[in-house]
């Protein structure tokens, strides 16, 4: 029998917070977390303005003999896994170590660490090469950090869908708990993507907003005169648990995933597909056997892209048809910019906080009403709102979807 | 008859050649990105190389003259100095 799956923790790492609290507090105020770029010179970068996490030291989180050998992307994954716990009241006795994993998303891993020795190898020669740089470059170095420092034993992998990592960790993590594999398990996503060489090579791709002159105002999901993605680094961790035993232990209950969807375009490394989206967008309604008209909000991809915020609004007509029109629609993305592997993550847990506070947080620096983008975005300001149950839409490079649906825990 | 190519279009040809990896004889001055093989991401890839070969930049409203051999010739014209 399928066995329910509830969230009993959460943590992030945000351009607009280091906390649940903060990070919830600003976006329904509909602040913004861009602002120029300091991790590294820009001077010779067209493009200079990024979702950064400002003064982050992992040490006013948590301790650890290991720091000096993570990578920022594993720094923030532990720094919000360590929220999440302490906010689940989880104590991680010996003999549930077995039966908890972890599941996380990346889209790129340990990249700052291979830039910097590969700059090393390049500019200084073999002798400067950082030995720890492989422990800290994989992809599974975050995962593996959490499940040493609490010690988990059961199921660890991470999983890189692009900008769908996040959503797809959470989404397989809810499975393994739902069909018996583990009783508990710490999901999410992280990506720490503020590095020269990977932030040329999205200029080089020419995707993203040229808005330098004022980067709170910046990303513009759904507004006609949207010009591009703003690049966001941070993290987003949930602890999810069977629900007979996170009721056993009188756990705090933030909302119950009751759906996923996954699928691939199968038709464009870049070019989003209405197929594939309303596919996963249908799969997701179906596995929470519930009909479309009972979804009262969705967090939106919304990249800002001009292609993404018209094909996904096309998406969601083709599955909601009538109903499309009446459902709240935001993007987070338009305040702490676009987090990559991270974004599922943090959008899932902006779905929970969205249920349980009942306020939908906005889609700012919404100016333009464009023809192509017809729907409710929720414009510049939140708005309170009884939802019971939210659906988080993440699409990523490689025509990767996933779709997570969450409900109102009763 | 034998089509005849500038300087500036040789050096174009040679970079569409070597990004799509067709043959000299394949690239015509009508021809398109999509006739020769290529997708959005060869276009960008072409762009990019055009840039570099003649240290230029080509803002983002004109990306989308890439999409022919004519088009990235026109573009790269419009922005080399003194050229008209």
């Amino acid at each position: 029998m399928k066995k329910r799956v509830v969230i009993t923790g959460m943590g992030v790492i945000t351009p607009l917070g280091a906390s649940i609290t903060d990070f919830w507090g600003a976006i329904v105020e509909g602040k913004s977390g861009i602002k120029n770029i300091t991790r590294f010179d820009v001077e010779n970068f067209p493009i200079k303005i990024a979702g950064e996490v400002a003064d982050f030291d992992p040490e006013n989180f948590f301790a650890d003999d290991k720091i000096d050998r993570m990578d920022r992307f594993s720094q923030f994954a532990l720094a919000a896994a360590y929220q999440a716990v302490i906010n689940s009241k989880l104590e991680i006795k010996k003999g549930m170590r077995d039966d908890m994993g972890v599941v996380l998303g990346t889209s790129i891993g340990g990249l700052s660490s291979q830039e910097k020795a590969a700059e090393d190898l390049f500019t200084r020669g073999y002798k400067s090469v950082d030995p720890m740089s492989i422990v800290k470059v994989i992809s599974n170095a975050a995962a593996c950090h959490i499940a040493r420092h609490f010690g988990l034993m059961g199921p660890n992998y991470t999983i890189s869908t692009a900008c769908a990592s996040g959503a797809n960790a959470v989404g397989e993590a809810y499975k393994m708990i739902r069909d018996g594999y583990a009783q508990a398990m710490i999901a999410g996503g992280v990506d720490a993507p503020l590095t020269p060489v990977f932030f040329a090579a999205w200029h080089k791709m020419r995707v993203l907003s040229r808005q330098n002159s004022c980067p709170q105002r910046a990303c513009k999901p759904f507004s006609k005169n949207r010009d591009g993605i703003v690049i966001g680094e941070g993290a987003g961790i949930i602890i999810l648990e069977e629900f007979n035993s996170a009721q056993k232990r009188s756990a705090p209950i933030y909302g119950e995933i009751i759906g996923y969807g996954s699928t691939n375009d199968a038709y464009h490394l870049t070019f989003p597909h209405i197929d594939g989206e309303v596919k996963a967008i249908e799969r997701a309604l179906e596995d929470a056997q519930i009909s479309q008209e009972e979804i009262d909000y969705i967090n939106a991809h919304g990249t800002a892209t001009a292609l993404n915020d018209s094909v996904e609004t096309d998406s969601i007509k083709r599955v909601f048809r009538e109903k499309a029109y009446s459902i709240p629609i935001s993007s987070t993305k338009s305040m702490i910019g676009h987090t990559l592997g991270a974004s599922g993550a943090i959008e899932a847990i902006t779905c929970a906080l969205t249920i349980n506070e009942s306020i939908i947080p906005p889609t700012i620096n919404y100016e333009e009403p464009d023809p192509q983008c017809d729907l409710d975005y929720v414009p510049n300001t939140a708005r309170q709102a009884n939802i019971h149950i939210a659906l988080s839409n993440s699409f990523g490079f490689g025509g990767s979807n996933a779709v997570i649906i969450l409900k109102k825990f009763s | 008859m034998e089509e005849v190519f500038d300087e500036i279009e040789r050096k174009v040809k040679e970079i569409i050649k070597r990004v799509l990896k067709v043959k000299d004889t394949e690239i015509k001055k009508e021809s398109s990105i999509a006739d020769l093989g290529g997708d959005s991401l060869s276009a960008l890839s072409i762009l990019s190389a055009i840039e570099e070969e003649f240290d230029i930049n080509i803002p983002d409203e004109e990306t989308a003259e890439i999409d022919s051999f004519s088009g990235a010739v026109r573009t790269v014209k419009k922005h080399i100095k003194g050229h008209k």
